[in-house]
């Protein structure tokens, strides 16, 4: 008979006390309703029938389900705009016209505004032609917007010639306004003469209007024009072209005209401003830097990052905190950020908080380099834990997760565990699921040592659970869960507690064999 | 050559006199000028009897129309939100709201620029009242006869424009008579730019759960859109960077619920 005696020694790490991870999944649904409006105030809301204001209509079905709060079309006739999914009744209240479907009135034209368009319905385009006092011109037969934009851009443009008050004048404007057919916000131009692609200040034309020291502005273009004497636009602002018979003559396209390629910010001699490359005409006075001529300059919208990097007007990128590593081990409060270049300064916009959402990432490679794109994205965690595959943990198409070998959460028979790569935040100053969560990161390990027959122990299985490793693995695990176990907030500062306890305890049991 | 007066007493005490009226003329005239200056805005007041009754409501009303505007751009278009979120001590009107998890949200002002209008009429119509009765006041104590209706307002708000129009008829007549049928305030604003910008994020977070900002700058080099989050709404400010003007509004849509979820089961 050989008589051993085994020591198993039980070494467990608790992060939280014993709670199963399903139990807290199990809770009561509470019956909501279809409210009209609720007591906060807020109009067609499922919610239970006592926040719903006293007085208001409600249903005990979803509001989808409902006659006053179904989603649909909302028609602002005063703007002749669309909104979709806006419920009846507050469209209807709001003085709008609801319709399930979308009607016809919001279907979408061609609008020509002058030497602009805009692709808008019918409605709209009656109203911004009223208020730049044109005639309507709309055309519903055009698909697109693009093709809108081409239609105007392709309009002859030049020096319209005609008699105002005993003397004779010009204005520069397209072929069709020249003709008389249509009117601007002076009255109705009849019998023009055109002169394509030439500048009411020619001399040729032997009109009352000339080159002046003015600079303007003008809608839908990037750069600062000259302005002749009868208020008309000439070329781009060019201060070495002030006196030059042949700029002030003949329409140059920005591409022939001075500093073409650069931005031309906050030049002082020359206008030809390109919003792509970011810069665009503004007031002096906003800028701060006196042109030569003028009250004009092109502004500089572009950027310098926190790392001194330049950056493009419109151009986003990825700032997100210290802590916010995609490896699991994020500290608490850690968020992600996207900033923007907007108009000269940096704007930051945060994600989700409690890490529901992480910031993506890409570049356009652009002519004039590299164009960093950044967006505020889900993040996937959700189903990591259930996960038993490495390869359908790390499926990046489906979530965020990390496959962690040789630990696991309950489970023996897999060899690993599948965790989210930035762990949720938690709630853990005011809620309970924080210890129900955490509490998968509880481990236990029997460690068994053998007695010698002359005295002495030897560790015969588990023996790595004593090493320092393997709590350090485990804590990982707890941390990737979400705010658990031992860890940093996003300041760096250390929490009150050490964030888990180990626990070591002793079974004596004798095998006879 | 100079005569020295000390070599003759006659001619020096003449002199002393002449000094003397010449400063009692000098302090007359200073005492004259100080009392006209200071009287003379009255004077001209009491004597004028032409008063400008489109000057005069409009420095009487336009104030109280700057500052409904201010209080409407930062509280989402509502002079008294109701169903706000409260930031910086500020209540911000929620203008698309979802109270579930998961979901876009629903919209709550489909009329924004519409609404904005009515708010703007409905706050101003008792000031403009009352300019209206101050200044048949003061034409009565000029002994005119002045007959007025409580009138009405009307606010448009378009493209670069505010324009309040007081539909207000007033008749004065003393020897003459004038009939005075609307007086108009313009306001160069680009605010409407903003309010069509606030209705398409709303179009965006009501469809899709959220909004891209980005886009935006594509189209509206003037505008600047800061968004901030604040689980689980998300604060919008629209501003246009070459006039300053700023509209705020808020959202709650497509709210993920904090951690795993399990609180909010």
């Amino acid at each position: 008979m050989k008589k051993e005696l085994v020591i198993v020694l039980m070494v467990f790490v608790s992060l939280a006390f014993g709670i199963n991870y399903y139990s807290g999944f199990t809770s009561a649904q509470t019956s909501t309703v279809c409210c009209e409006r609720t007591n906060s105030g807020a109009a067609c809301q499922n919610v239970p029938a006592d926040e719903c204001a006293p007085g208001s209509q409600q249903v005990p079905t979803s509001c989808d389900s409902t006659s006053f709060c179904r989603a649909g079309t909302c028609f602002d006739s005063s703007e002749g705009t669309c909104l979709d999914n806006t419920p009846q009744i507050v469209c209807n209240d709001n003085g709008g016209t609801w319709s399930e479907e979308s009607p016809p009135q919001c279907g979408l034209g061609c609008c020509v505004l002058g030497d602009q368009a805009a692709f808008v319905t019918l409605t709209r385009c009656k109203k911004l032609s009223s208020q730049l006092g044109l005639e309507t011109n709309y055309d519903s037969s055009v698909a697109s917007e693009l093709s809108c934009v081409q239609s105007v851009s392709n309009q002859d443009k030049g020096a319209c010639v005609f008699e105002s008050e005993f003397e004779r004048t010009c204005k520069f404007t397209t072929r069709a306004e020249c003709s008389g057919s249509t009117s601007d916000l002076n009255g109705t131009i009849a019998d023009g003469n055109f002169f394509k692609d030439t500048l009411c200040s020619s001399e040729e034309l032997g009109t009352n209007c000339g080159p002046s020291t003015k600079t303007t502005t003008i809608p839908g273009k990037d750069g600062v024009y000259w302005v002749d004497t009868c208020g008309n636009p000439a070329n781009i602002y060019d201060s070495s072209k002030v006196n030059d018979k042949e700029y002030w003559t003949n329409v140059r396209d920005e591409s022939e005209s001075c500093g073409v390629g650069s931005s031309n910010a906050e030049s002082k001699s020359c206008g030809n401003c390109n919003y792509l490359l970011g810069s665009y005409a503004r007031d002096k006075k906003i800028v701060g830097t006196n042109p030569t001529f003028g009250d004009f300059i092109c502004a500089d919208l572009n950027c310098v990052d926190e790392n001194g990097k330049k950056r493009l007007h419109g151009e986003s990128w990825c700032g997100n905190d210290p802590g916010f590593n995609g490896d699991g081990t994020n500290t608490v409060g850690s968020r992600a950020f996207r900033q923007i270049c907007i108009n000269g300064e940096v704007t930051v916009e945060a994600c989700e908080d409690l890490r529901a959402e992480v910031c993506v990432e890409d570049k356009i490679d652009t002519p004039n380099g590299a164009f960093s794109q950044a967006a505020c994205r889900v993040n996937r965690w959700q189903d990591c834990l259930a996960q038993t595959e490495q390869l359908d943990c790390e499926n990046s198409d489906r979530r965020d997760c990390f496959w962690k070998e040789g630990v696991n959460l309950g489970n023996e028979s897999i060899g690993g565990t599948c965790l989210p790569q930035d762990a949720p935040g938690l709630n853990f100053w005011n809620s309970e699921e924080t210890k129900t969560i955490c509490a998968q990161a509880n481990a236990g390990c029997i460690v068994t040592f053998e007695k010698g027959l002359f005295g002495g122990e030897k560790c015969v299985d588990n023996c790595e659970c004593l090493e320092e490793g393997w709590l350090d693995e485990h804590n990982l695990v707890c941390t990737a869960l979400g705010d658990c176990g031992p860890g940093l907030n996003w300041v760096g500062a250390e929490g009150f507690n050490e964030g888990f306890e180990k626990t070591l305890s002793k079974l004596d049991r004798v095998s006879n064999s | 050559m100079r005569k020295d007066y000390k070599e003759n007493p006659a001619l020096e005490n003449m002199g002393k006199r002449g000094q003397v009226s010449l400063f009692v003329i000098i302090a007359i005239v200073i005492i004259g000028i100080v009392i006209f200056v200071s009287l003379s805005p009255k004077i001209n007041i009491l004597q004028t009897s032409e008063v400008n009754p489109s000057s005069f409501l409009s420095n009487c009303i336009q104030p109280e129309v700057e500052d409904t505007l201010t209080l409407l751009n930062k509280q989402g278009g509502y002079v008294a939100p109701d169903n706000y979120l409260t930031y910086q001590d500020e209540n911000i009107q929620y203008l698309c709201y979802t109270s579930e998890n998961y979901l876009p949200c629903v919209v709550q002002q489909p009329l924004l620029v519409s609404h904005i209008e009515n708010e703007i009429k409905n706050a101003v119509t008792p000031k403009a009242r009352e300019c209206v009765n101050n200044l048949a006041k003061l034409y009565e104590k000029r002994g005119f006869d002045v007959s007025t209706t409580p009138g009405d307002i009307n606010v448009s708000i378009t493209s670069g424009k505010i324009a309040v129009d007081f539909l207000s008829p007033m008749t004065v007549s003393k020897e003459d008579t004038q009939t005075f049928r609307k007086f108009a305030i313009n306001l160069d604003s680009e605010l409407y730019d903003l309010y069509l910008t606030a209705t398409s994020i709303i179009q965006f977070e009501s469809t899709l759960g959220d909004s891209e900002t980005s886009l935006y700058i594509q189209y509206y080099p003037d505008l600047k859109i800061e968004k901030l989050r604040r689980s689980p709404d998300t604060i919008y400010t629209l501003s246009n960077v070459v006039t300053g003007e700023e509209f705020t509004f808020a959202t709650r849509s497509l709210v993920w619920p904090q951690g795993y979820g399990l609180d909010s089961q």
